[in-house]
């Protein structure tokens, strides 16, 4: 414990007995059996980003703590029968739920579920004979079915790229191959340019190089919170009213950002194509348009070609398994 | 929601996406699990929230994990996001059912399906009361029909009793006595009534043997004084007898209808039943003395007058409509304003409508005459 927790021990130990106090089902707990696991959350997520934090903001952070949740997964630690009894009861259905998203079917999924659990459960035990195991790293700050859910995916990723690296080297080469004949019959060939000068191709293909690249420099040069919210939007594909709750906004007020995220993009584009190329704003206007609709073009015949790689691993699985 | 996009950057970016955003910078540690789900629930602290976006914004190991969370919570319910769902649900459950029940939307509902059977009770009330007071009216109606009645027949024996002139001044004067107790009867001359009384008094004379076969003003005895004076009306539908017979038809009747001295045994029920009919019959011995005067003196439709109504054609006879189809069959007697009226064909009530006066209609090989 830090010179500051220290400190601030009396105000976290009455904070910690009203947390006690407030939940439905304690599960016998002390201020004892939890303090210290709400004051490495206090240091982790209150002290290390506002050290002047004091004792005001300290008893918001501990009140706004989960207290079912924590006196549950503190009560796991410790060895309590019940209370593993009650959390594979009341979540394994959003430990399975997550992992349906990796598992190809219900075995799968159930599978790796029970190896979630394991983990959960943990395998080591500390000197007082107490299971270790990723429930420790729980703080209450969020619900603990949130909670399950990324260390469901963050499980199930480790475990997917694990596969991937033994398994699926072959077939990524494939891929690669199949997207590059696909390319290469292409021939650069636009609908836009339907000319077969090899001039008007050349300079085509190197405006749409500038672009993309100017494109993502434009990215990097946003806001972190512009940033992620135009990433979690196009890269990841949520839609707006998750991304709105997520950040804690209305779902309108996601529009506007994202509005004024896509017009400072342009913005950053336009006067870098200016600056390094010497474009003027017709050509940039052209270039713009004609590389977003060659992009669409090129996009639906790569997936076709997904779709056709897809189709071969799904054929190649079931001829070795 | 749709939101105008610059096309050609979101093509751009999209295609960005696709390929691989540009190369990520090659971070030592990444965000743990505990980082990364607070941060997709927005329970991050805003120093630590701050750091984390950073991350996040570079590293696409850690934002694929941040999104497949919100994916995931975003499609989980929310009742799974507790330590202790079993007992709370169940607690849910209950509430919700009920409060369910009472919901504004259901109360709205309720509350208007009770306003409209408490609606429909209260009409059916009316209607049923209406039904029973038409038909308490109706009874009273015959009972003091069939006291001047006999009071009429017993008349018109004196009369007969005397001598064939003698007989018919006393009848008249039996007659004009009769008329004499009447004294609603204001607007007609007294000796033009009077004299069609003499032959009222002749046409009730014939009827003598009604009176002598025992008449007792039963409802069945005042059946069979309509029935042989519709017969009569039916054989001789001309002229003066045909206004006799209405005359005699209405004279009655007002005379029935006329306020009679209170019988002693009258009860309280039949005395207001006699005081409304009295009101009707005002208006049944108006709109009488109204027709024979029509039937005299053609002011209004005179005889020999064609009506053409529903595609049947009426001819005017002595005051009353008849159809062109009628060939002397027996009619069933149907006063309007009678529930028996109401029960009625909707095409004969149409005509009788339209035709003022007594009309005598063939519907559906039925004759009605209604008056």
């Amino acid at each position: 414990m830090s010179s500051i927790a220290s400190k601030l021990k009396p105000t976290i130990d009455e904070a910690v007995a009203r947390l006690i106090s407030r939940a439905g089902n304690s599960r016998g707990l002390k201020v004892s059996d939890i303090a210290l696991r709400v004051t490495a959350s206090v240091e982790k997520y209150l002290l290390r980003d506002l050290p002047e934090a004091g004792h005001a903001e300290v008893i918001e952070f501990i009140d706004s703590l989960r207290a079912d949740d924590l006196c549950l997964i503190i009560a796991c630690e410790n060895g309590n029968e019940e209370a593993w009894g009650d959390i594979v009861l009341n979540f394994d259905s959003s430990v399975k739920s997550a992992a349906y998203k990796f598992a190809k079917n219900k075995e799968d999924a159930e599978d790796l579920a029970s190896s979630i659990w394991a983990e959960l459960h943990g395998l080591k035990t500390d000197e007082a004979g107490n299971t270790k195991g990723k429930l420790s790293y729980y703080s209450g700050k969020g619900s603990l079915a949130g909670w399950l859910r990324a260390v469901t995916n963050q499980l199930a990723i480790d475990q997917f790229r694990k596969m991937k690296r033994l398994v699926q080297t072959e077939d990524d080469r494939e891929f690669e191959i199949l997207a590059q004949d696909s390319a290469g019959k292409n021939d650069g060939h636009t609908v836009v340019t339907a000319t077969a000068n090899p001039e008007e191709i050349y300079d085509t293909a190197e405006a749409e190089s500038d672009i993309v690249s100017a494109l993502h420099e434009a990215i990097e040069a946003l806001e972190a919170e512009d940033r992620l919210l135009m990433k979690l939007y196009y890269f990841d594909g949520l839609k707006l009213k998750d991304i709105a709750a997520t950040f804690g906004f209305h779902e309108a007020t996601a529009s506007r950002k994202l509005v004024r995220v896509q017009s400072a993009i342009r913005s950053s584009v336009e006067s870098r194509l200016k600056e390094l190329h010497g474009w003027n704003e017709a050509e940039i206007n052209r270039h713009l348009a004609e590389t977003a609709e060659s992009l669409g073009v090129n996009l639906e015949q790569m997936f076709k070609a997904l779709i056709t790689v897809f189709f071969v691993q799904e054929i190649i699985r079931s001829a070795v398994l | 929601m749709e939101i105008e996009f610059d096309k050609e950057i979101d093509a751009l970016l999209k295609k960005a996406g696709k390929s691989g955003a540009p190369a990520a910078s090659v971070f030592d540690s990444h965000l743990d699990a505990d980082e990364i789900s607070m941060f997709a629930e927005n329970a991050a602290p805003e120093a630590a929230r701050t750091r984390m976006i950073g991350h996040f914004a570079d590293c696409d190991r850690c934002r694929t994990i941040l999104t497949n969370v919100i994916a995931l919570k975003s499609e989980s319910p929310a009742a799974t996001e507790s330590a202790l769902p079993v007992a709370e649900e169940i607690v849910d459950e209950g509430s919700g059912r009920f409060v369910g029940w009472l919901s504004p939307r259901n109360l709205a509902f309720g509350f208007g399906a009770l306003a409209l059977m408490f609606s429909a009770f209260i009409g059916i009330g009316l209607i049923r009361n209406m039904s029973s007071g038409e038909t308490q009216l109706a009874q009273a109606d015959e009972k003091e029909i069939s006291q001047p009645a006999t009071r009429a027949m017993d008349s018109a024996a004196n009369a007969n009793s005397a001598e064939p002139a003698a007989g018919d001044t006393d009848s008249e004067n039996a007659n004009a006595e009769a008329l004499a107790m009447d004294s609603d009867i204001t607007s007609e001359p007294p000796l033009e009534l009077a004299k069609n009384e003499a032959v009222t008094g002749k046409d009730v004379a014939r009827r003598q043997p009604a009176a002598s076969e025992g008449f007792s003003g039963s409802r069945a005895d005042i059946g069979r004084l309509r029935d042989s004076k519709i017969e009569r009306e039916e054989q001789a539908p001309s002229g003066e007898a045909a206004d006799a017979a209405v005359l005699t038809d209405a004279a009655p009747v007002a005379k029935a209808s006329a306020p009679a001295p209170p019988a002693p045994k009258t009860d309280s029920l039949t005395m207001r039943a006699g005081v409304e009919k009295k009101k009707e019959d005002d208006e049944v011995r108006l709109a009488a003395n109204k027709a024979a005067a029509t039937a005299e003196s053609p002011a209004g439709e005179p005889s020999g007058s064609k009506r053409q109504i529903s595609g049947k054609t009426f001819n005017r006879r002595n005051g009353v409509w008849y159809d062109s189809a009628y060939r002397s069959q027996p009619t069933t007697t149907v006063r309007r304003g009678t529930p028996e009226y109401r029960s009625l064909d909707s095409g004969v009530r149409t005509i009788a409508e339209q035709l003022s006066g007594t009309v005598v209609v063939l519907w559906k090989t039925k004759a009605y005459k209604i008056q």
